[in-house]
């Protein structure tokens, strides 16, 4: 009997021309907003070759001119225009840090669109320590976000789901079929568990193919592992049988059809909009950051106070950095002395922030905590986070990014640093073998498997309460 | 007509789950909102004289390192950014004002949210431009379809009522609806603003903000009894209703988005500072008096005192090289910054475009433009920092270049100097300004308004009468 409904219910989805119109439109929907994640992941892997490549044209003139230097003598060039100057390698060439995204980025944007993929790394940039590494590009298009494949799955696929399977029991009491139904012996739980699999089979089919076929001709399919495509393949599918356990749990409500989508349409809403900008508020109230702008205020007077006893500031920074004190007194008058200290009391500024920093990390990570904590809530949260993680674009890919580029930025510094306190010129050899920036988005870490986790548990409430809840006995409409 | 409406609204239990979960979410929403600008707030204003204090007593130095020492200017709120918080997440807070450098602003906070924030903020704007409409959605999908279905219209018309008095009564009611949502936040918001000391413009463009929101409910809900009009029956009429929400609240913007980003792109971090770097490169550097742009200006300079080595000026030429190269500069930030205000006057006029198909699009615009929190609030900001930076660099570059003589590097500037520097007072755009710049908006947004109740009284007259009761049932 079973094998029956389930054939039965996909062959009436088979004939239903609405449930096919809309199943082509979804295909044209998803291939478009894959083309969209495409040309954006192109674009920006293109930005960043093009500055590699620039980078490359700038550090071999660079080497030339190094060569001709050391072999004929400076004939002249500008104290800053001396490459076998250490202070000019260190603020007119400075080095590259990119961040290449893979394939499965056009899947989701992320934080694509809010964060650069690529930072000149400059001993004199005033946040060596702390890049600020948002992206040029228009609020608005940030505030309003982009159309791409986790768009489509996040929004449309639950609505799709709540569409085609919101009136199963009440449609048929509605329309008289369902004392027939009730009369062949089968019990109507089963009944409507069959032909909600049936339809969520389809969906997943119709969702599924669609994103396989548009990434195929997008010719992005052949990149991706096969562990990529199982975590997007296996996320989909859980966040799908939410949404249709969801609408099993409703359909065995009493009530009519149109009772059925008003509350499924609220449910939707408040998952989609209200909860994600609820928890987001949430986490900001409960965890307020101290402020940046305070950050600022102590970094500045540090400054100033520092600049004012200079010769104490220097000593503090020959305790922490010995290797980096001169054999001479070097005069603040001279251009060496003048950057000895000046990173000297940008050192001291960034040590007198360090508690208010500690102190907005620990309120980020409480944030964080929280968010994931009330992604509980809604499996929306969870699979947003998760389908940007698994795209390699979410907040702790770049916040990862941003902790390369600051660990860059001292190992550049430690480079150029020893040989501007002891008054070392480079050789051309050495300005081949500079320090090199690498990161390997793949070996980041993520809470993925949080996210799982969120989404299983979800299921499992709501399969529970189904399994709990009293099997339909009214099988005709209400008079 | 309306009071049938409203108690039929009333008895239903669809109306009151929404209003309570308004009523649930609106206190939350407010508090918080008003929270986090009165916090911002008092930050930014504790910060602004923290750091001239930092300005003033930075002890006596070379006036061309008390530019390079610098100072910020915190971007002030809006009041109304309560109301709509529009860009402030995606642009920075302080922007840092130093000598040969127009530095961007720092520190957004979009960079320190988690990821769910990107689904939307949740603010009275949110709660009025994306979920009161789902809401009068929600209540007003079947305000035909279900007369039709219970065959109710022959005994609504029968006394002669007009399909046009009928479908006013429907509409009125729908904007009652919409009314008991706007008017609490409408007069926490006037309270608000008296409490915030917010002058006349500022309450003027609160009025014309909610008058927005008002119309903008208005054409949704003729929007709303159009479709209801039309479907054959009350679930097809909430489909359509809700692929009509989705399309004009998720789809068009999103999509307008990419459109913008394909046709008017803007350059990205690294391009833009090459292309600075560039620009630099071919003009005048204030530091390097030995490049051939300084030597000509070194040439200039005599010729024009009369002289023929610069220990003979009566002024320092490294002040006037100084200056010189900050004046090429800043052109150059000029014609950089032009360039992406450029890109992003394309970008809007794309969007003028989709919002001809998107109400919620327009009023989202307008809204943002209002309540001074859109891009071009942000890029006013910050043009007027830079003319406060240009004119901060040339007080210290000229009172080196008058006081100082060329070849000693001993002249230290103090407290005098620095106290010369008026503190940077930002005022934010006026009101007719924001009309005039926003004006094709208000244009889409009005005959959006227009052409909604149009196509309400078109069908009230060609669906409205009892002729097609029974039709889809």
């Amino acid at each position: 009997m079973i094998a029956i409904v389930f054939r039965t219910e996909l062959k009436l989805l088979a004939r239903d021309r609405g449930f096919l119109l809309v199943s082509l439109l979804l295909v044209g929907l998803v291939w478009f907003a894959g083309l969209n994640g495409v040309r954006q992941w192109q674009s920006r892997n293109k930005g960043v070759a093009a500055q590699e490549a620039e980078k490359r044209k700038d550090d071999a003139a660079m080497i030339a001119l190094a060569t001709k230097v050391a072999a004929q003598g400076d004939s002249g060039l500008g104290f800053y225009d001396n490459p076998l100057n250490p202070m000019a390698i260190g603020w007119k060439h400075p080095r590259l840090a990119s961040f290449v995204t893979g394939p499965m980025s056009v899947v989701s944007t992320g934080q694509s669109d809010i964060y650069r993929h690529t930072s000149n790394v400059s001993v004199y940039e005033e946040d060596a320590y702390q890049p600020d590494l948002k992206e040029m590009r228009s609020p608005i298009q940030q505030m309003l976000g982009f159309f791409d494949l986790s768009v489509v799955l996040l929004y449309l696929l639950p609505l799709l789901a709540l569409g085609i399977s919101y009136n199963l029991v009440a449609g048929d009491r509605e329309n008289g079929n369902l004392p027939w139904i009730a009369s062949q012996g089968i019990n109507l739980k089963h009944w409507l568990g069959t032909r909600l699999l049936a339809r969520y089979c389809v969906t997943m089919v119709v969702f599924g193919g669609s994103v396989t076929l548009s990434l195929a001709q997008l010719g992005i399919l052949p990149q991706l592992s096969l562990s990529e495509l199982r975590n997007l393949g296996g996320f989909t599918a859980l966040y799908g049988a939410i949404w249709f356990s969801l609408s099993f749990l409703v359909n065995l409500r009493k009530g009519s059809s149109a009772e059925h989508g008003f509350l499924l349409v609220v449910l939707w809403a408040f998952a989609l909009l209200i909860v994600p900008g609820g928890s987001a508020e949430l986490s900001r109230v409960l965890y307020p950051l101290p402020s940046r702008v305070s950050m600022i205020n102590q970094a500045r007077e540090a400054i100033a106070r520092a600049e004012d006893s200079n010769d104490q500031v220097l000593q503090r920074f020959y305790q922490r950095h010995p290797h980096l004190k001169p054999a001479e007194e070097v005069s603040r008058d001279t251009g060496r002395g003048w950057f000895m200290s000046y990173f000297a009391v940008r050192e001291e500024a960034w040590y007198s922030t360090e508690p208010l920093r500690d102190a907005f990390d620990r309120q980020l990570e409480n944030r964080g905590r929280l968010v994931d904590m009330l992604g509980v809530l809604s499996p929306a949260i969870p699979f947003s986070l998760g389908t940007s993680q698994i795209s390699g674009t979410s907040r702790a890919h770049y916040l990862a990014w941003q902790e390369a580029v600051a660990a860059y930025s001292l190992q550049w510094r430690e480079f150029v640093f020893p040989k501007v306190f002891h008054d070392e010129w480079l050789n051309p050899d050495t300005l081949e073998d500079l320090p090199r920036f690498t990161f390997d988005p793949s070996r980041v870490a993520t809470n993925l498997s949080l996210q799982v986790w969120l989404l299983v548990l979800q299921l499992l409430v709501l399969l529970g309460a189904v399994v709990l809840h009293p099997t339909p006995r009214q099988v005709s409409p209400s008079p | 007509m309306l009071k049938k409406e409203l108690r039929e609204i009333h008895r239903g239990r669809r109306l009151r789950l929404l209003l309570l979960s308004y009523g649930v979410i609106l206190p939350v929403v407010l508090v918080s909102s008003l929270a986090e600008y009165g916090r911002d707030k008092q930050l930014r204003d504790q910060a602004t004289a923290a750091d001239r204090n930092v300005w003033l007593g930075q002890g006596p130095k070379d006036p061309h390192d008390a530019a390079h020492f610098g100072m910020y200017a915190f971007r002030p709120i809006s009041p109304l950014s309560i109301i709509d918080p529009g860009v402030n997440a995606f642009v920075g807070t302080s922007l840092f004002m130093e000598a040969h450098r127009r530095n961007d602003s720092r520190n957004a906070g979009i960079l320190d949210e988690n990821g769910p924030d990107r689904f939307g903020t949740l603010s009275p704007r949110f709660l009025i431009l994306t979920i009161l409409p789902l809401l009068l959605v929600l209540v007003g999908f079947d305000a035909y379809t279900r007369e039709r279905e219970g065959r109710t219209l022959p005994m609504l018309t029968v006394g002669g009522m007009s399909p046009l008095a009928l479908v006013a009564g429907k509409f009125l009611s729908l904007m009652v609806v919409s009314l008991i949502v706007l008017a609490p936040l409408a007069m926490v918001s006037a309270v608000l603003s008296l409490f915030l000391g917010a002058g006349g413009d500022l309450a003027l463009s609160l009025g014309l903000l909610f008058l927005v929101y008002a119309v903008f409910a208005g054409g949704f809900a003729a929007l709303i009894l159009s479709v209801s009009l039309w479907a054959p029956s009350s679930w097809s009429s909430l489909v359509a209703l809700l692929t009509l929400w989705f399309a004009m609240t998720v789809a068009i913007p999103r999509l307008t988005t990419n459109l913008a980003e394909a046709r008017y792109p803007y350059p990205t971090h690294g391009e833009f500072q090459g292309r600075i770097a560039g620009l630099k490169a071919r003009g005048l550097d204030g530091h390097d008096a030995d490049s051939e742009a300084a030597k000509a200006f070194e040439r200039e300079t005599l010729a024009k005192y009369g002289v023929k080595k610069l220990e003979d000026l009566p002024i320092n030429f490294r002040g006037l090289l100084a200056q010189r190269g900050e004046e090429y500069e800043s052109s150059v930030y000029a014609a950089v910054y032009d360039a992406v205000k450029e890109q992003y006057r394309g970008q809007l006029g794309l969007f003028a475009v989709a919002s001809l198909g998107s109400p919620y699009l327009a009023a989202r615009l307008v809204s943002m433009a209002l309540a001074r929190t859109d891009d071009p609030a942000y890029w006013h900001f910050s043009d007027a920092a830079e003319a406060y930076r240009i004119e901060f660099n040339r007080v210290l570059n000229m009172d080196n270049a008058e006081n100082s003589t060329y070849g000693d590097y001993g002249y230290r500037a103090g407290a005098d100097l620095w106290a010369k520097i008026p503190p940077f007072v930002y005022e934010p755009p006026r009101l007719n300004e924001i009309l005039s710049r926003a004006g094709s908006f208000l244009g889409i947004w009005a005959a959006q308004f227009g052409a909604c109740l149009l196509l309400l009284i078109v069908s009230a007259r060609l669906r409205g009468t009892t002729r097609y009761e029974g039709s889809g049932a």
